[in-house]
């Protein structure tokens, strides 16, 4: 009896095979592979000194927007846009990296020996997919030298820039969880590469077409009459440091007039799930820095991805923001610059993003169960 | 041993305890089609435990994909299968953990090495670290690969690949081996060596189904031939009843002239075989009429010294399908099918075309 039940339930425990194994199995494996192929040496140098050039793009651009004499800090503009270009590498990076991994294994034959094992499809396909993840990773860490590069010259914050480095991850393994679904769904290594790519474009760029064809359709009308502005525009003068800025509307006056203007709250969500906006929204903005160290009303230029998000969070304004004199008020430029900070993007961004990645993830895994009652058109199962 | 416990693995539903006899394989009117092609027809089959069981038919018959749903890959469109007492829909694992499959393509991870291969499948089977490493190298010296074992998979050579493929297949010690053209690629010493191998796993009760064209190979191991066409199974063949069959008898004696006269006495048809046209061939139906042919012969004072099957028995069984096809059907196929069932026919030319090797 005794030895019924011991059997009983060793053969229960051999006859599922425990997550941590599996996919420390698969993801062994895959990443043995992957180090022991040279190409992916020789697209991480070709990376490396990418990113150089990139780096020493931005230190000289900032130099030439800054002038000679007034070099300071280049830090955070360098930093922006070297984060930029590694989340612009790494979108092309990352679909070689994962759209082949499940596809190559199905052409090689390999799959369906992986598939008579123990292992469940959900373990194969989230190993293959952390595989990826760390391999694409590798990109990320080859960038560390020029980034830190980027700390050296100074004016950041560290909580930032760690930020930073997360949020690109993090994407780094939404784009490989797409290819590596993809590579699933789809039958053919070249196809599933060229939908992933085609997936990574409708996030970086689609969003902004879709942004953008979108908008006329969000047009209403907000009332609201005339500002009234002083006489004369104030003369710039050097010593009192007048400037067209300062010349502002003193009041509303006059009837309401329909006017026509854009409600972006209802579209702006489109842009929230592009890549760099969900990268660039989810670090908080700095304090700018004087561009002139003497003088704080001055500002340095805004990095690429500051601008991003600032300009995502204003679309979250209602359309009243756009139009002066609306409803008659005249606007507060400090409770405007209040509201434009807005509230983050990302969260939204990110969540479409991985609930895309989720639906086709499941529909992947779909793909690979065993014993199949479908086979993808034309293939054959090993 | 994992073979008592089927009926304890009641974790994803209750396995019907089949029959206190060692399981095999089963498969009952299995039909499973691809799109307009249907690639099982109803399939029947039964392998024992302790036998090999020879999976014949033609290039397309369905073989390999009966073979995928024996391997718990592919769900039969209807049917019913059992594997080791358990059916793999229902219980794909315990199919899997007491199943070997060694596919008809070669699935090697090109830049792991051998031992990397077995070791990492191993662990997918759920053996522990220590165990799969022994058990590798003792796969790998009994395969031959001890010294290519460290070496990326991609340098071992065709018949070397096929050999790991074979480890790799009963790397968890199955009950069930399903073994798709585990001879193509091999070199002679090699086959002898797997039909040895094979002969010794089914003497240990281990239940092996093995598909390949290579008739003359199976006929020395195999226990049973399934023939499989168009999806569906024609015969089945015990071929373990000595002499059952009838077919070409190749017969040879001192004195031709005494043998020839004696044949045409009893307007038995013949033909002449062999280089120094010493020798001819006979059709008989069945094994005692080859036997009665004998007696009479030697009755008659002609002094044979040999009276063999001139074809081995899978092969005259094959051959007696191809002919009776195009009598089944109601034309003849066109193409290279017709071409091919026509060279079948010709004297001394194999089914498989695989004379020369």
């Amino acid at each position: 009896m005794t030895m019924d039940t011991k059997q009983e339930s060793a053969v229960r425990s051999a006859g599922r095979l425990g997550w941590g194994a599996a996919l420390g199995n698969v993801i062994q494996m895959e990443l043995r592979q992957r180090l022991r192929t040279r190409s992916w040496y020789v697209m991480l140098a070709v990376w490396f000194v990418v990113i150089g050039l990139v780096t020493w793009g931005s230190v000289a651009s900032y130099n030439t927007l800054a002038g000679d004499d007034l070099f300071f800090s280049p830090g955070r503009f360098v930093f922006e846009a070297v984060v930029g270009f590694v989340l612009f590498f790494g979108l092309l990076v990352a679909p070689a990296m994962s759209a082949s991994t499940v596809s190559g294994d199905r052409a090689g034959g390999t799959l369906a020996v992986v598939q008579v094992t123990l292992a469940t499809p959900g373990q194969l396909l989230t190993g293959k997919w952390l595989a990826s993840w760390i391999a694409a990773l590798g990109f990320l860490v080859a960038a560390l030298p020029y980034i830190i590069l980027a700390v050296v010259l100074g004016g950041l914050d560290v909580p930032g820039l760690v930020v930073f480095v997360l949020m690109v991850a993090v994407e780094f393994g939404v784009i490989c969880a797409l290819g590596t679904a993809v590579s699933a769904i789809v039958s053919r290594t070249l196809f599933a590469v060229v939908a992933t790519y085609l997936l990574v474009a409708l996030f970086s760029l689609g969003t902004l077409i879709g942004f953008a064809l979108t908008a006329p359709l969000t047009m209403t009308t907000v009332p609201a009459n005339q500002a009234v502005y002083p006489d004369e525009q104030p003369l710039v003068d050097e010593e009192t440091e007048y400037d067209a800025a300062e010349w502002e509307p003193l009041r509303c006056a006059g009837p309401m007039v329909p006017q026509e203007t854009l409600d972006t709250r209802s579209t702006y969500w489109m842009l929230a799930a592009n890549p760099f906006v969900v990268v660039a929204d989810a670090v908080p903005h700095p304090e700018k820095p004087p561009y002139d160290p003497d003088d704080p009303e001055t500002w340095a230029p805004d990095g690429i991805m500051t601008s991003i998000s600032t300009g995502v969070r204003y679309l979250q304004q209602p359309p009243e923001t756009n139009v002066e004199c609306a409803n008659g008020q005249l606007m507060d430029q400090g409770q405007q610059d209040e509201d434009s900070e807005g509230t983050p993007v990302w969260p939204l961004g990110l969540g479409i993003q991985v609930a895309v990645a989720a639906a086709l993830f499941a529909w992947g895994r779909q793909r690979i169960v065993a014993p199949a009652a479908r086979l993808p058109r034309g293939t054959r199962v090993a | 041993m994992t073979t008592d416990t089927r009926t304890d693995d009641s974790g994803e539903a209750p396995v019907p305890a089949s029959s206190d006899a060692a399981p095999g394989i089963t498969v009952d009117s299995v039909t499973r089609s691809f799109g307009p092609v249907n690639a099982l027809q109803g399939v029947d089959l039964t392998a024992p435990a302790g036998a090999i069981t020879a999976l014949v038919g033609p290039n397309g018959s369905g073989k390999t994909t009966l073979m995928l749903v024996l391997a718990s890959l592919l769900k039969p469109d209807a049917g019913s299968v059992t594997i080791a007492g358990f059916d793999p829909l229902v219980h794909p694992a315990a199919v899997r953990r007491n199943t070997g499959w060694m596919p008809d393509t070669l699935g090697v991870w090109e830049s792991l090495t051998a031992r990397e291969i077995l070791v990492t499948m191993g662990r997918f089977y759920g053996m522990d670290r220590d165990r799969v490493r022994s058990r590798a190298a003792e796969l790998l010296e009994w395969q031959e690969l001890s010294t290519l074992a460290d070496q990326p998979a991609r340098v071992l050579s065709r018949g070397q690949q096929q050999r790991l493929s074979l480890a790799r297949a009963i790397l968890h010690d199955p009950q069930v081996l399903l073994l798709d053209e585990p001879a193509s690629g091999l070199d002679p010493g090699s086959r002898i060596r797997l039909r040895d191998d094979l002969k010794q796993m089914a003497a240990a009760g281990k239940t092996i189904l093995v598909s390949s064209h290579v008739l003359s190979e199976l006929d020395e191991m195999a226990d049973l031939a399934v023939f499989i066409q168009s999806g569906v199974t024609v015969r089945v063949e015990d071929l373990s009843q000595e002499g059952a069959a009838g077919g070409r008898f190749l017969i040879t004696a001192l004195d031709p002239g005494s043998l020839h006269a004696a044949l045409e006495h009893y307007s038995i048809a013949y033909r002449t075989e062999g280089k120094r046209r010493d020798s001819v061939s006979v059709e008989v139906a069945s094994a005692s009429e080859a036997a009665d042919m004998l007696a009479t012969l030697v009755g008659d004072g002609v002094r044979v010294l040999s009276f063999t099957p001139g074809t081995s028995r899978l092969e005259a069984a094959y051959l007696e399908l191809d002919r009776r096809r195009p009598a089944e059907g109601p034309a003849s196929l066109p193409g290279p099918d017709a071409g091919r069932a026509g060279a079948a026919h010709r004297p001394g030319m194999r089914p498989d075309g695989r004379g020369i090797q």
